[in-house]
């Protein structure tokens, strides 16, 4: 079995250009005096070259028909109980206990260390901003709670 | 907290969307449709349930988005419900990643090259790959497609799977030597059935 060259880890990176300069300079050193990682440097290229040229499938129209046609039609069950569940309806009065918690613990710092750290004030405007917690539970970053009801959620579907 | 870049019109449609904007969120589909669409089907590995995940996706995104705050580039927001979407449908069972039946293999005979050879090259290829996505993880999977058919740099696929850009590069990667394995896989077999003949 050949040895694992540790630059190898490096190469998809490199091919994508997505190494610092540092470490581009690096791996392209190490490529020109090892002729086994210059080939395999050379088979990844080509495949990923291949590969990004596959053809894919074109969406159809009922696709374009359905989605345009149930922008009006009322969420399922499961949507229903996730929006019941968001984090701003179920969680209101722990969000502002946290408000409070966090100025208070933050003023407390203030008072002892003097001027606010960057990235304490960046915890503040975190606490002022909490809304953006809609965002986490629309990308499906749920409260406990939240996971729990969605873990249940073939069984309370089948519930009559 | 980032600011929304000037170019990004589709965070801007988006908020239209929240405020009701169906024309607006008809925009925003014709613009990400087949993006969408791709991904999900290099996730599940097939057109019809594509479809599906995508309709799913697109209504998600049309009943939250009163709640979305332009704190990133429309596309990671979008492809990180996409990916989330996809991730717990594939995880409670409804859908499973199948290799694709033969009606479903695209036909790539236009596409990647005119002669006979390269026709068949291409419908090999993607046969590879099509092996290769399902042996990888989920998150290799969602990484390696965004990647390599969106054109996502790994910060926005970072930002899109909620992991470091160091584990996107990892996953990728790897992904990428699964699709090389595959790929000398079927040159092996390849030679074998030339070498026969």
């Amino acid at each position: 079995m050949s040895e694992h060259h540790p630059i190898e880890d490096e190469l998809t990176a490199y091919i994508d250009g997505e190494l610092s300069e540092l470490d581009l300079q690096r791996v392209k050193a190490a490529i020109a005096a090892d002729p086994k990682l210059a080939a395999l440097e050379a088979l990844l290229r080509s495949t990923i070259t291949a590969v990004e040229a596959l053809p894919s499938p074109q969406p159809s129209q009922a696709l374009r028909r359905a989605v345009l046609n149930g922008l009006d039609a009322p969420a399922s069950f499961r949507e229903r109980l996730q929006q019941w569940f968001r984090p701003s309806r179920l969680m209101p009065a722990v969000g502002l206990a946290a408000v409070a918690a966090l100025v208070a613990v933050i003023a407390q710092q203030g008072r002892q260390a003097g001027p606010l750290h960057e990235a304490e004030e960046e915890q503040l405007y975190v606490a002022q901003n909490l809304d953006v917690l809609e965002d986490l539970e629309l990308a499906g970053l749920e409260s406990a709670e939240d996971l729990e009801v969605i873990a249940q959620l073939d069984s309370l579907e089948a519930t009559p | 907290m980032k600011v929304l870049p000037a170019e990004d019109q589709d965070a801007r449609l988006m908020e239209r969307v929240g405020g009701g904007d169906k024309a607006a969120f008809a925009t925003l589909f014709d613009r990400h449709q087949a993006s969408v669409v791709r991904f999900a089907w290099r996730f599940v590995g097939s057109q019809g349930r594509a479809e599906e995940l995508a309709q799913e996706i697109f209504l998600k995104l049309y009943r939250s988005a009163k709640s979305y705050r332009p704190s990133a580039k429309f596309k990671t927001f979008l492809f990180r419900v996409a990916t989330n979407h996809c991730l717990n449908e594939v995880r409670r069972g409804d859908y499973q990643r199948m290799e694709p039946s033969k009606e479903e293999q695209h036909d790539t005979s236009e596409a990647v090259g005119q002669r006979p050879d390269d026709a068949l090259e291409g419908k090999q290829l993607e046969a590879a790959v099509g092996k290769a996505l399902h042996g990888m993880s989920e998150r290799e999977r969602a990484a390696f497609s965004m990647c390599r058919f969106e054109g996502m740099a790994y910060r926005e696929i970072a930002d899109a799977l909620d992991a470091s850009e160091a584990a996107v590069k990892s996953l990728i990667h790897r992904a990428t030597l699964q699709v090389v394995k595959q790929v000398e896989v079927l040159r092996a077999g390849l030679s074998a059935t030339g070498s026969e003949a």
